[in-house]
């Protein structure tokens, strides 16, 4: 499912299998007449040779929003029922929580049983996959505009309130956030009451993607789905309570409101009643969803405080405070507004106006004159003054996004048309990145330090705050440089450490990690159209953040020319150093590969022998697949410089051939100095010997 | 001060130089063969023996007129024509020369000798053997140079295309060096 249908899974439509991949599928099974084998692999995909994963049998009721649900078997447990989630969308599963997960065996939540990554023969593309227990009901609803008969309060607490109550504490142990919390995402097997409702899978999709508007907290609602972040127990018990809420009521609360006028109702009135609505409930009922949709989650009720109240004790509700009102409201665009929230939303909406109401000073002469508040107006002068910060996009839209900040701080960073949570932005990078979009904009709120401002307005400062500005750090200087390894492709993976390599070279092989991603590029090299580089600008960043090593020579080469030398050397560097890191054994044609690149290496070589010879070694020490013996050598100094005296007594050896031929055409041009001197000294020489021989001639036979 | 004159010369450069301080050139004009000094020793010497052995003397002067036009009609310096006649003219005298010291060694008997027509006929014969000696072999050895050179000429270029062949053309790049060098000065009597 893609993740535009996100809107029509939520509106209750039926839930079909991705139709690219099934028409994909039917072109196939058109084009050729199926094997026996591929027949076989296409009934049944073999999981790590325990699990087996039945493509011809969708289990649809059970699909989430991101990931088709499929018929699975244990075959150490053959009468165990279990499903396979297989994800489809390019967004990256919660790969960090699945460990914690596992070892989960609460009744009230679907266990864990295994993941990974397998070939899915429906689309001949490797997916990830994540094995559950079979759920033992059906749906709650099947979705949100479904009703069901009204739960009494103590069915309420029984079904639904205590078990998720338990799963809470155990995700609570474990560290993790669900963030689907919802009567969709829950399976109730006996409808007569004596059942417990057991809570669905939050690993298919990002945190909050897949949670309906009204079951988030004001300011995780405010964000976009894929900007939500990871939340927090407090969130997650926000969304029991309206999943309590609907239990009571039979169908959602403030179901007839579309998800905008909720918002605003909750902005205004608050959670509470903006949920409940008109709707009558018993008092007794309603004070435990009271307490758990507190908007301030200061005031809203801690898992201990719902155990209490399970327990039997009486937990007060604290009244919320109503938002701090304004002496006299500030115009804005044909409206007037009394609260800072209510105005930032308003802001939001317009950019354009919102700076015209900034840098006109209106803003800054209410927040004095009318808002008692001393800390809301010196952030607002603040962000006023660091909106210089930064340099991608416009001044005015930081100025606002930051202005924004300092109004509303617990909600999320508003920046154009987007709005996320500083944790959600690397989900929301991927999601953008997989839908083919630019993510120019998310790109401009880390550049113009827009988290960090975020963390600054906090009044308590979290533990988690300091590894987030860090890698918010990070990525900014990553965005400062447009050379490869850096840039918004090294900002995803850094962000998104679940992300696979999203490189259209290896995209179907899902390439989780560095041993997946040399071995993606071994089959890619089998292929006839491979390009003429093995790296590019996505698999340089995943290598490089997956690597966790500084390879700063490296880079300065990649960014240079791909026909250089340089450029080849430094790309078989990156491999001998990924093959030495991951141990993969052996690589022939992807060394064949790297080693089609490397003429310009061997052409820097001067003797046309050598280079020959070098050549030929390659090839050969290529086909052992180990990328040190073909570095071993082409990187061989020693080579290299014997090659170069050689060079150099060849050039001299050369110049002395031309001194030769230039002193020897000259005195072929003096031909008379030749007679002159040489032939005249030649005669004389020839005289004197001729006259010599007679005159011992005559001397011997006058003696005689 | 000329510009030249501010070029600042290397030692390596003043050790090439003659001995007034002047570059030296390949095709120098060579030293005569015999030097002003030697010929007064020589001449201190063979003017008292000219006149001890007069008859002898006289049998040369006039035999060896040959060789006297070789020396005056030859302007260059080496004065190979004389070098080349010389010797062979000698040779030509040689016979008249033995009758006399075999015989009486008169100067009737040189002045009989001198009026010997086939005294003459030899000495003049020898010489002219000298003549042609001195006007046919140059052209030949010329031609025999010639032919070696080109020869050398020819070995060299096949070496430089191997050399190319096996270095590519940057191996050549010494050359561009040597265009900027001046050419070897031409000689004196090109």
């Amino acid at each position: 499912m893609a993740p535009s249908d996100l809107a029509s899974f939520l509106k209750g439509e039926e839930v079909s299998s991705d139709p690219r991949v099934d028409h994909g599928a039917d072109d196939a099974r058109q084009q050729s007449p199926p094997t026996p084998d591929r027949q076989a692999a296409r009934d049944v995909v073999r999981f790590d040779d325990r699990f087996e994963i039945r493509p011809q049998q969708p289990v649809p009721e059970f699909a989430s929003v991101t990931a088709m649900a499929f018929a699975a078997k244990d075959r150490s447990e053959p009468a165990a029922e279990m499903i396979a989630y297989v994800c489809q969308t390019g967004l990256p599963p919660r790969w960090d929580i699945v460990a914690s997960l596992k070892g989960m065996g609460n009744p009230a939540a679907l266990r864990l049983v295994h993941h990974g990554v397998v070939d899915w023969p429906l689309d001949n593309a490797k997916r990830p996959v994540i094995l559950f227990t079979r759920p033992s009901g059906n749906r709650v609803v099947k979705s949100l505009q479904h009703k069901r008969d009204p739960m009494g309060a103590d069915q309420v607490t029984r079904t639904v309130t205590l078990p998720l109550a338990r799963v809470l504490e155990d995700l609570r142990t474990r560290c993790v956030f669900h963030g689907a919390i919802n009567p969709v995402n829950m399976f109730l097997a006996d409808e007569n009451g004596a059942a417990k409702a057991q809570l669905g899978e939050c690993v298919t999709a990002p945190p909050g993607y897949s949670q309906p508007m009204a079951f988030e907290t004001i300011e995780r609602a405010m964000a976009d789905p894929t900007g939500r972040g990871v939340g927090s127990e407090a969130d997650d018990l926000y969304a029991l309570g309206v999943t309590i809420l609907f239990m009571l009521l039979g169908h959602a609360p403030a179901g007839h409101l579309d998800d905008q006028t909720l918002l605003a109702q909750k902005q205004a009135k608050g959670s509470f009643h903006a949920l409940i609505g008109d709707a009558r409930l018993p008092v007794s009922a309603v004070e435990l969803p009271r307490g758990l949709l507190a908007d301030d989650p200061g005031d809203r009720w801690t898992l201990t405080d719902l155990d209490n109240r399970l327990g039997g004790r009486r937990i007060s509700v604290k009244q919320s405070q109503a938002p701090l009102r304004a002496a006299r409201p500030i115009a804005f665009d044909d409206g007037e507004y009394w609260t800072t929230r209510s105005l930032s939303v308003a802001m939001a909406k317009n950019f354009v106006e919102a700076d015209r109401l900034i840098e006109g000073g209106e803003l800054s002469s209410w927040a004095k004159r009318s808002l008692d508040d001393d800390s809301t107006t010196n952030h607002i002068q603040e962000a006023q003054r660091t909106a210089a910060t930064g340099r991608s996009g416009s001044i005015e839209a930081r100025r606002v996004a930051r202005v924004l900040m300092a109004l509303d701080p617990p909600a999320p960073i508003r920046y154009k048309d987007r709005a996320v949570m500083p944790a959600g932005i690397g989900d929301a990078i991927a999601e953008t990145m997989a839908r083919g979009a630019s993510p120019q904009v998310l790109a401009e709120i880390i550049s113009a330090q827009l988290p960090l401002f975020w963390f600054n307005l906090k009044e308590k400062f979290l533990p988690d705050f300091v590894s987030m500005t860090t890698m918010f750090d990070r990525c900014q200087t990553f965005l400062d440089t447009d050379r490869p390894g850096f840039g918004i492709e090294r900002c995803l993976y850094e962000l998104n450490q679940s992300m696979p390599c999203a490189s259209p070279l290896v995209e179907r092989f899902y390439v989780s990690d560095l041993v997946s991603l040399l071995n993606a590029l071994e089959k890619v090299a089998e292929g006839p159209e491979r390009p003429s580089t093995p790296i590019d600008r996505h698999i340089l960043a995943f290598i490089l953040c997956r690597r966790g090593r500084s390879l700063e020579k490296l880079k300065m080469a990649l960014a240079g020319d791909p026909r250089s030398a340089e450029y080849a050397l430094s790309v078989l560097d990156f491999f001998v150093d990924l093959q030495i890191h991951t141990r993969v054994e052996k690589l022939p044609r992807l060394c064949d590969w790297v080693a089609s690149l490397l003429e310009p290496a061997i052409n820097k070589l001067h003797s046309r022998t050598l280079r020959k010879k070098v050549r030929e070694s390659i090839l050969r020490q290529a086909q052992t697949g180990q990328f040190r013996n073909v570095q071993s050598i082409i990187a061989n100094p020693g080579l290299q410089q014997r090659d170069a005296l050689a060079f150099r007594a060849a050039q001299q050896d050369f110049v002395r051939a031309e001194l030769k031929i230039r002193h020897r055409e000259h005195e072929l041009r003096n031909r008379n100095s030749l007679v002159m001197v040489n032939g005249r000294q030649m005669a004389a020489l020839i005289g004197s010997v001729l006259a010599a021989v007679v005159v011992f001639g005559v001397v011997i036979m006058s003696a005689g | 001060m000329t510009g030249k004159a501010l070029v600042k010369r290397k030692p390596s450069d003043r050790a090439a130089d003659g001995p007034a301080g002047r570059p030296q050139s390949p095709f120098r004009r060579p030293k005569p063969a015999v030097s002003r000094v030697s010929m007064i020793v020589v001449s201190l010497f063979l003017l008292p023996a000219g006149v001890l052995f007069l008859p002898t003397t006289l049998l040369l002067a006039v035999g060896l007129i040959p060789t006297l036009v070789a020396l005056v009609v030859d302007r260059s310096p080496e004065k190979y024509a004389a070098i080349t006649v010389g010797p062979l003219n000698f040779c030509g005298v040689l016979p008249a020369a033995l009758e006399l010291w075999q015989g009486s060694h008169t100067v009737e008997h040189t002045l009989r000798l001198i009026t010997d027509p086939v005294t003459l006929l030899v000495a003049c014969s020898a010489a002219g053997v000298g003549w042609l000696v001195f006007y046919v072999v140059p052209p030949l050895v010329a031609g025999i140079i010639v032919a070696h050179h080109e020869q050398d000429i020819k070995r060299a270029r096949d070496h430089q295309e191997k050399l190319s062949a096996e270095w590519g053309e940057d191996v050549a790049a010494g050359l561009s060096a040597l265009t900027t060098q001046s050419r070897p000065p031409r000689r004196a009597d090109d």
